[in-house]
């Protein structure tokens, strides 16, 4: 740390010309301070409102009619292969979050209220055995598996159905990605229902980062 | 920063004057320090209070009036039946019969409008089915009654869906709980009503308004939660809390603004006030 200089000029005094630590430095450049053994309580927010961010994902399925069975997987393709498994993002690149709500929309119209789903997280985007509207069977995937969200029964408005799940067989979580901002997401219907053409499905992830 | 000034004086030592950071000052106009590394553990508070808070919202119903004791029951002219200044709309529900049950009509089961010119309407035993003809004339009362799975709103035509804000501009929230209260006394009681509330970032639209069925038209995707409520009378009102229902927890995020709209669904039967209120508190960690 440099020390501060200053001048003596006979007749005039002391000048102080520079010191060692002015504005915010690093720890090695800064003058050590102890808190007051008599320092009262310092409050602190539990919650930082600009902790919560609520990144949404969204899923497009194929241009078909084709009502779902329970336990199939709603994808954008029917070709296991060309599954493209949709991600949102955390706020920060190999962070933490903690996700305790998911919030699920659909466009339909019609025909979606009392559906379930169930949504698994993933680290690493899984693959599938088969495509929409084949049996939810995730080929590979098992080490990146993350949470699963449970929605129990959408709620159908005039201009779509929505729900919300919490994580199922826990209270809590709390998530740590190695790298990376990406968190995976995989739909399983657990009701029958018949799509409209490209019916979308936009996940909205409640984050704590 | 300003720097320290001091003065030297021959035969009396030097004196300062002024230091660099006297006060609280931005963090540009601060020296900079490092916690000792042996600090021991700080006391801190686990929850600022200010960061709780519990913003109210008050809907209120229409003023109309909510029953009639002279409505005229034709059998042969119809609209069967004429409430001067009616203020019924199709698809709200009464419960008759006060006095004189005409025939046809059972006394004490709720009835559904329909056909309404003016101050004449009909009345049938389900939501959209027939209209019933009168087997008998007279004058009867009848009272509008909100029945499960109706909206409550300003209007039976035009609803403002009320909104209350949270602390931060585009901030995020967590509502663990929100109370209910409604104004109602006197013989109506709403000791046991029960009430959904939705949550939204922004207003939806419905297709139907007050005392009709909860069918919101638009707003799908700015639906944020849902919250199940119900009511216990006290002397000078009901009320009641409720907590999230499909999760344990949420955490929200506005994406602009402060406001967070609600709507009212009752879960039961019961008669309305004219002028109701009712209050919405959402308990809010900012």
């Amino acid at each position: 740390m440099a020390f501060p200089t200053a001048t003596v000029t006979q007749g005039s005094g002391l000048t102080i010309n520079t010191l060692p630590n002015a504005g915010q430095a690093a720890m090695a450049n800064s003058l050590g301070v102890a808190i007051a053994s008599d320092q009262s309580a310092v409050p602190v927010t539990a919650l930082s409102s600009s902790a919560i961010t609520n990144p949404t994902s969204m899923l497009t399925r194929p241009a078909n009619v084709t009502a779902y069975a329970t336990g199939q997987l709603v994808a954008n393709n029917t070709t296991a292969g060309s599954v493209v498994v949709p991600s949102f993002v955390i706020a920060t690149s190999a962070g933490g979050a903690i996700i305790p709500r998911l919030r699920l929309l659909t466009n339909a119209s019609t025909g979606w209220n009392g559906v379930n789903f169930s949504i698994n997280l993933w680290r690493a985007a899984p693959t599938y055995t088969n495509g929409d509207g084949g049996a939810y069977s995730p080929a590979t995937g098992s080490a990146g598996w993350l949470a699963n969200f449970l929605i129990s029964g959408m709620t159908q408005f005039g201009d779509g159905a929505v729900g919300s799940g919490s994580i199922a067989t826990a209270n809590e979580m709390t998530i740590k990605l190695p790298s990376g901002t990406a968190i995976f997401w995989g739909l399983q219907i657990l009701s029958t229902a018949t799509p409209i053409s490209g019916q979308t499905f936009t996940l909205t992830a409640e984050l704590l980062n | 920063m300003p720097f320290p000034t001091a003065t030297v004086t021959q035969g009396s030592g030097l004196t300062i004057n002024t230091l660099p950071n006297a006060g609280q000052a931005a963090m540009a106009n601060s020296l900079g320090v490092a916690i000792a590394s042996d600090q021991s553990a700080v006391p801190v508070t686990a929850l600022n209070s200010g960061s709780i808070t519990n913003p109210s919202s008050t809907l209120t119903r229409s003023a109309t009036a909510v029953s009639s004791t002279a409505v005229a029951v034709s059998t042969t002219a119809a609209p069967y039946f004429t409430w001067t200044g009616n203020p019924l709309v199709n698809g709200q529900g009464v419960f008759p019969f006060g006095g004189f049950v005409p025939g046809n009509f059972t006394a004490g089961t709720t009835y559904w409008v329909r056909d309404v010119a003016g101050n004449t309407f009909n009345l049938s035993a389900t939501l959209g089915g027939p209209a019933i003809v009168p087997g008998s004339v007279g004058t009867t009362s009848i009272t509008l009654e909100y029945k499960p799975n109706d909206l409550i709103a300003s209007s039976a035509t035009a609803p403002a869906v009320p909104s209350f804000a949270i602390a931060t501009s585009a901030g995020g929230v967590i509502i663990p709980r929100v109370r209910l209260s409604t104004n109602s006394v006197g013989v109506i009681t709403w000791n046991n009503a029960m009430f959904s509330i939705n949550l939204w970032s922004g207003a939806p639209t419905y297709a139907g308004g007050d005392a009709r069925l909860y069918a919101p038209a638009t707003g799908s995707a700015s639906w944020l939660a849902n919250f199940l409520v119900t009511l216990t009378q006290f002397g000078d009102g009901a009320a009641g809390f409720g907590q999230l229902t499909g999760a344990n927890q949420m955490a929200l995020k506005l994406a602009a603004g402060t406001a967070v709209f609600w709507d009212l669904q009752i879960l039961s039967f019961m008669q309305p006030n004219p002028s109701q209120t009712f209050t919405l508190t959402a308990e809010c960690l900012n």
